[in-house]
């Protein structure tokens, strides 16, 4: 199996990406750029959205290919509402990120996509996870990111009831964080996260910081832009939040 | 119940009257086994066997009648012994298996249902016979509650506050349904299981006996254990005085 060109010359239609989940009292934030890109030359389209449902309170967001990631979700969506029917109950945001971990290690050799998984659950409330799946690190355990400077597939998980994200990166990892960032654009903005994020935030303080840093990764990284789609998921319900373009924070240099 | 002519001979034969003869000579070995009991009680679930002893000359403590099917759950059997191993290892395979995907433990309830439909199985061929056991599934969760479900040799489980199989089930149920068990802790209701198990046990019958008792719950941290040493002589002592006490009562009466 030849394994994908490292540079930027990704074949197909990729997501050079933004994406981020945030924990904060009482749920947790997950959100993404809108931005697909071919090459990091030419922008296939502008207003993607990449967080997508896997369950009634559990969303991911992808990273890298954005063909492998939505085949990815598309099996997970299937096997978690297969799950949830068998146990008669909503899966746990831990089960979830597993189901894409398994989905992401096993087929790490095909796949370049990441998963960030967060959501609510009735256990452990709202949880924030990542994940990756890559032929380049071939590694379960440790966190290698890739040689490029464009991660390939993120996808992030988010639980609820203690919020959780999860976070699945290239390999087929799993960690459970209170924040995690992926995608090429998240190189950015790790020391604003690292700087700014507090747990037990309000949700207005947690929407504000996950769409700062939305913009200010969309402001740098080339292959990331368009809108920031941000969901906020609660033990009530999930509510979708889009910040038009124009409409994004701007930064002294702007 | 008789046989009518050949309809017993294989599990996948039906009798005219919509009997499985074969099913039925399967519960018929676990009738024969010494007595095993559950019960479920406020903060978690205790079991009780009474382990016939054949020869003097067995190590103590072999031939375990009660397993660990993961670190929650517990298992005790009654019937053809060997069947019941084979089984218990099911049930681990089972539960190993959901942890590995989902990431938590598995629901009493799945596994409950999962090895039942691994026994049913064996109820449908004639190249093989059913299994000449039942078991009793028990484990504690801090989320869900003590769960108590019982699975039989034709393939069907239950969810049970109390249960009792083997020989003197019927006894033992007797005793069981005197009990308050819904308000009751562990610790109170160890006492109950080992005076239970002392009293249907058959001196003239069968001779010597040994109780093993172990139990799941907030006490022990959701985790299956065998009861600690001090735990168990108190139990043992209590059913052996409230033995005496009604053997004392009974001679009044005379």
């Amino acid at each position: 199996m030849e394994k994908r060109s490292v540079d930027s010359r990704v074949r197909g239609v990729s997501t050079g990406t933004t994406i981020l989940a945030a924990t904060f009292d009482g749920g947790v934030v997950i959100g993404s750029d809108s931005r697909a890109s071919i090459g990091g030359e030419y922008v296939s389209s502008k207003t993607i959205n990449k967080v997508v449902q896997v369950h009634d309170q559990i969303f991911c967001c992808m990273a890298g290919s954005l063909a492998d990631a939505q085949a990815v979700t598309k099996a997970a969506k299937f096997h978690l509402s297969f799950h949830s029917v068998q146990m008669e109950t909503p899966p746990l945001v831990i089960a979830a990120a597993s189901v894409l971990q398994e989905l992401c290690y096993n087929n790490k050799e095909e796949l370049q996509a990441g998963f960030i998984t967060a959501g609510w659950d009735r256990k452990k409330g709202p949880q924030v996870g990542a994940g990756r799946g890559d032929s380049h690190t071939g590694s379960r355990d440790t966190a290698v990111q890739s040689n490029s400077t464009y991660w390939r597939v993120a996808a992030v998980l988010i639980p609820c009831v203690p919020p959780q994200v999860y976070v699945v990166p290239l390999g087929g990892m799993l960690v459970g964080q209170p924040v995690t960032i992926g995608g090429s654009g998240s190189t950015y903005i790790y020391g604003y996260v690292d700087a700014k994020y507090k747990p037990n935030m309000s949700r207005e303080e947690c929407l504000q910081f996950a769409t700062n840093a939305l913009a200010l990764a969309m402001g740098r990284d080339n292959v990331s832009g368009g809108v920031a789609h941000l969901v906020v998921i609660t033990e009530t319900g999930v509510e979708h939040v889009v910040v038009p373009g124009n409409k994004l924070p701007k930064f002294h240099n702007e | 119940c008789s046989s009518l002519g050949t309809y017993d001979l294989s599990a996948s034969t039906f009798s005219p009257d919509g009997r499985v003869f074969q099913v039925e000579y399967a519960m018929k070995a676990v009738e024969n086994s010494s007595t095993a009991i559950a019960i479920r009680c406020k903060d978690g679930v205790v079991f009780g066997v009474e382990k016939l002893v054949l020869s003097k000359l067995y190590e103590q403590g072999s031939n375990k009648r009660i397993f660990n099917i993961d670190r929650h759950v517990g298992m005790a059997v009654a019937g053809l012994l060997a069947d019941a191993r084979s089984l218990s290892e099911v049930a681990r395979d089972e539960a190993s298996s959901f942890r590995s995907s989902y990431g938590h433990d598995i629901p009493l309830k799945h596994l409950s249902d999962r090895v039942a439909m691994y026994v049913h199985a064996y109820t449908l061929y004639s190249a093989v016979r059913p299994f000449g056991c039942s078991f009793i599934l028990g484990s504690y969760d801090k989320d869900d509650g003590p769960q108590l479900y019982m699975v039989d040799p034709s393939g069907i489980s239950h969810g049970y506050w109390g249960c009792a199989i083997g020989k003197a089930k019927q006894a033992a149920k007797t005793e069981i349904e005197k009990l308050q068990m819904k308000e009751m802790t562990c610790r109170e209701l160890v006492k109950e299981v080992a005076k239970i198990i002392y009293i249907v046990h058959d001196e003239v019958k069968d001779k010597a006996f040994e109780l093993e008792l172990s139990w799941v719950g907030e006490v022990t941290n959701g985790r299956h254990q065998l009861i600690p040493e001090e735990v168990r002589q108190e139990a043992e002592k209590y059913a052996k005085d409230s033995l005496e006490e009604e053997d004392d009562s009974d001679e009044d009466n005379m």
